[in-house]
């Protein structure tokens, strides 16, 4: 995303989308349009909003729409796309329990942490309904106005921080009693850094590496105005975007490969 | 061997008036079930928290406790945290982390033990707990019992000595409660844990326990073998009420054989009495004719997809009346209570209050002077920080309440104790001014004594004129405060009668005294009347 030359955006939202088309198949359906509609309200804001750039398009209120910023702007909505869907995918594939393991390589405390805090936040909501509905058959909203009902709000929502303090107090007494501030505490955990994860992070940081150098000497020039150039210089573009390519590809090869096979083991079964 | 010996242990809190402790000595033997019994506030909590050190509480102590024959201040903290398991009484609260394996591995983890210890220890542990199923799920969708199961679980991965639970299955229905109590027992049989348990729940636990220990005022006022202290225990004991209805029974008929803590022991005394007349006269139960509450073919279900809670759920509440729903877990008892203050939508049928269909109740008309529900977690009825705001923002007059809260004034509701809880949430509900009050396990977290109390408190509204609809899993209380009974089974009332004819014919779903004379009497269904039959007729 540092580098916003256009093939390489392109790629890395083609390698997004399919990767959460693998994930998602038809539910992602309410996640595409989103998407969609942001990508065409930013691409047609642009040219409405910039008026460099030398080809002009059409005169809007004696204002020039150039074809150089509308390409800016797709470009940049390109952009925004791809993290929008990679966001999405982390969100999917990123559960509770893999953040917990990943940040227990960096303390055990902070991955304790985390772990208390996903459990605590569904418990709150709950929580919060619960009260919520007691107060109304108590008849505590009582008056049908609105400012009542925020006012009764309030009140729900102070008794609930009381709520989660005074659970936190049993929280730390059950943590105190099975040891927490003794010094040498391990980290359990149940999965394995194994041979396959390491061949695949060296992979995936080498070919990093590779679009990173691409990038740094100059494979990747590109501009916009006065009119859209995008160079190919040779060598260092092309390897530059089969690396790329490579690594906005992996999750989605790697999981639409794992779907096969498991696709395949099951028919055996 | 003494697994724990607690020699002249005084305690008083700072500012306290008093001791919560005076000269405690008691002593465990290795591999035994101890149960712990008092009053709300006669110091068992206290004692319990002492015993664990990292859990004592602050305060000035004195006299000494010795674990396994060391002096607890000379133990060392790995030994400690390791060896004294310790249960506490909320489920939800003592939970730390999000992943039933992750929970379960805590304390090893605090002990730095390496990788392959834990996954062996966690293995065999679950599986031991009949977990394993489970292992891999978010805490937070555990149900009530697998929660204080996996608190169980993770408190012995560490192979305690000494088991400390402070009452366990108080937040606990009936069955949970029950294989809770099991397995606390099968841990004493078949691991030799020494265990040290405080519970009002005492029906269930008397018979299996080798020792109860009764506490009052912060002093231990009998110690000894079941039986022998129940019969020595005062009539007005308030432990006395909960003890195990065949002991309570044979208590008050003079045996002087050894007082049976069973239904069978029970049952094998009562052929010792004539057994002649069979039946209670009472007067014929008459109902007003108009009904408070009325479902009428109500069907519910919580999502699209997922299965009817409610399937055709037709019931009758009459004026005046105190009905109790009855029903194990998941039969709709709540979902029905929730659908009737219209906290939920049925997706078909129709619920009256008062002749007046839900739907007519506009602008929340409903909740004025009309219908109220306490629901079954009673602290979520709770908005202020001290029990006199907490019951003036409910509009609650103290000194017209049918019972005394004057102490507690000054309190945080959250520092009342359970049932203590639940009156100051009845309270709120009487400040509504309800003509049909619904009441969701109201006896939830009381100790027997409060149970009395609430009963005579439900009777007393009863002649004001408000109508109780009671949700509870407590059969023994609905059979003294209940004028009808209805049984919930799969989203439907399969029974609605008397407590009297309801408790007299089934046979499981009844209360201890019922199942001690079936057979011989015909609508016992309390130990006042097994009593009362057994002594008009004479021994045999």
């Amino acid at each position: 995303m540092f580098v916003a030359f256009p093939p390489l955006l392109v790629i890395s939202l083609l390698g997004a989308v399919s990767y959460m088309c693998i994930l998602e198949g038809r539910k992602g359906r309410r996640f595409h349009i989103f998407a969609i509609t942001v990508f065409l309200i930013l691409t047609l804001i642009n040219p409405l909003v910039s008026h460099k750039g030398s080809t002009v398009l059409v005169l809007v209120n004696d204002r020039p729409v150039t074809l150089e910023s509308l390409v800016y702007g797709l470009n940049s909505s390109v952009m925004i796309a791809a993290a929008l869907y990679w966001f999405h995918c982390l969100t999917l594939v990123m559960t509770g329990d893999k953040l917990i393991y990943a940040t227990s390589f960096l303390s055990k405390r902070l991955s304790l942490v985390i772990s208390m805090s996903i459990r605590f936040v569904p418990l709150f909501k709950k929580q919060s309904a619960k009260v919520k509905n007691a107060q109304r058959a108590l008849g505590l909203y009582n008056e049908d106005s609105i400012t009542d009902d925020i006012k009764a709000d309030m009140r729900v929502f102070s008794m609930i921080v009381t709520w989660a303090l005074e659970n936190g107090i049993t929280t730390a007494d059950s943590m105190e009693a099975r040891g927490f501030s003794l010094p040498s505490r391990s980290c359990y955990r149940i999965k394995k850094f194994d041979r396959n994860d390491a061949l695949l992070l060296s992979a995936f940081l080498c070919m990093l590496a590779v679009s990173v150098y691409s990038a740094l000497s100059g494979g990747l020039e590109y501009r916009f105005y006065p009119n859209v150039r995008i160079s190919f210089q040779g060598f260092k573009t092309i390897i530059g975007l089969a690396a790329f390519t490579l690594l906005s590809f992996m999750p989605a090869v790697i999981s639409l490969e794992v779907k096969l096979r498991w696709k395949h083991l099951k028919s055996l079964i | 061997m003494e697994a724990l010996k607690v020699v002249d242990l005084s305690f008083e809190y700072p500012e306290a008036e008093s001791e919560a402790l005076k000269n405690v000595s008691f002593s465990l033997e290795a591999g035994s079930f101890n149960v712990l019994c008092g009053a709300t506030g006669s110091g068992k909590s206290t004692l319990l928290r002492l015993l664990k050190r990292e859990l004592a509480p602050v305060g000035k102590r004195s006299g000494s406790i010795i674990i396994g024959g060391k002096e607890q201040s000379e133990l060392d903290e790995r030994e400690s945290v390791a060896k004294i398991g310790f249960v506490m009484q909320s489920p939800e609260a003592q939970i730390v982390c999000d992943k039933v394996w992750h929970e379960l591995v805590f304390t090893l983890e605090s002990l730095g033990a390496d990788k392959l210890q834990i996954s062996v220890r966690a293995a065999e542990t679950a599986s031991y707990f009949g977990i394993s199923d489970i292992y891999d799920s978010d805490t937070a969708l555990l149900s009530g019992g697998q929660k204080q199961l996996l608190n169980l679980a993770s408190v012995m991965m560490t192979d305690p000595e000494l088991l400390i639970l402070d009452e366990p299955t108080a937040q606990l229905d009936p069955i949970a409660a029950h294989e809770l109590i099991m397995t606390v027992r099968r841990l004493c049989d078949e691991q030799g844990v020494t265990v040290l348990m405080s519970e009002h729940r005492l029906e269930e636990t008397v018979p299996l326990c080798d020792r109860l220990i009764v506490m009052d005022n912060g002093i231990i006022t009998h110690d000894g073998e079941p039986g022998d202290v129940i019969r020595l225990l005062d009539d007005n004991s308030p432990v006395m009420p909960a003890m195990p209805a065949p002991a309570r029974v044979f208590r008050k008929l003079d045996i002087s054989t050894p007082l049976p803590l069973t239904v069978a022991q029970g049952r094998r005394l009562i052929t010792g009495y004539k057994n002649d007349i069979r039946k209670i006269e009472r007067p014929v139960y008459t109902h007003s004719d108009r009904t408070a509450l009325e479902f009428k073919n109500v069907y519910f279900r919580y999502e699209r997809n997922t299965p009817d809670i409610l399937r055709g759920l037709d019931l009758k509440v009459y004026e005046g009346e105190i009905f109790c729903i009855l029903g194990a877990n998941g039969s709709g008892k709540s979902t029905a209570v929730n659908a009737a203050a219209g906290l939920i939508r049925p997706y078909s049928g129709q619920i009256s209050v008062f002749g007046k269909k839900l739907k007519e109740y506009n602008n929340r008309s409903l909740y004025k002077e009309c219908l109220t529900l306490l629901p079954q977690e009673v602290q979520t009825s709770f908005i202020k920080s001290t029990v006199k705001d907490e019951l003036e923002v409910s509009g609650v007059d103290i000194d017209k309440l049918p019972f005394d809260l004057s102490q507690h004034l000054s309190k945080h509701p959250y520092d009342l104790s359970g049932g203590e809880q639940q009156l100051l949430g009845l309270a709120k509900a009487l400040g509504t001014k309800p003509k049909l009050l619904l009441l969701d396990e109201v006896t939830k977290g009381m100790d027997a004594a409060l149970k009395l109390k609430t009963a005579h408190i439900l009777k007393s509204l009863k002649a004001n004129g408000i109508t109780c609809v009671l949700v509870t899993h407590d059969i023994e209380f609905s059979a003294i405060c209940g004028d009808r009974c209805a049984m919930l089974f799969n989203g439907e009332a399969v029974c609605c009668m008397t407590p009297d004819r309801f408790f007299g014919q089934s046979s499981y779903y009844t209360t201890a005294a019922c199942k001690l004379s079936r057979g011989h009497y015909d609508n016992a269904v309390t130990v006042e009347d097994v009593v009362a039959l057994a002594r008009r007729n004479g021994r045999a």
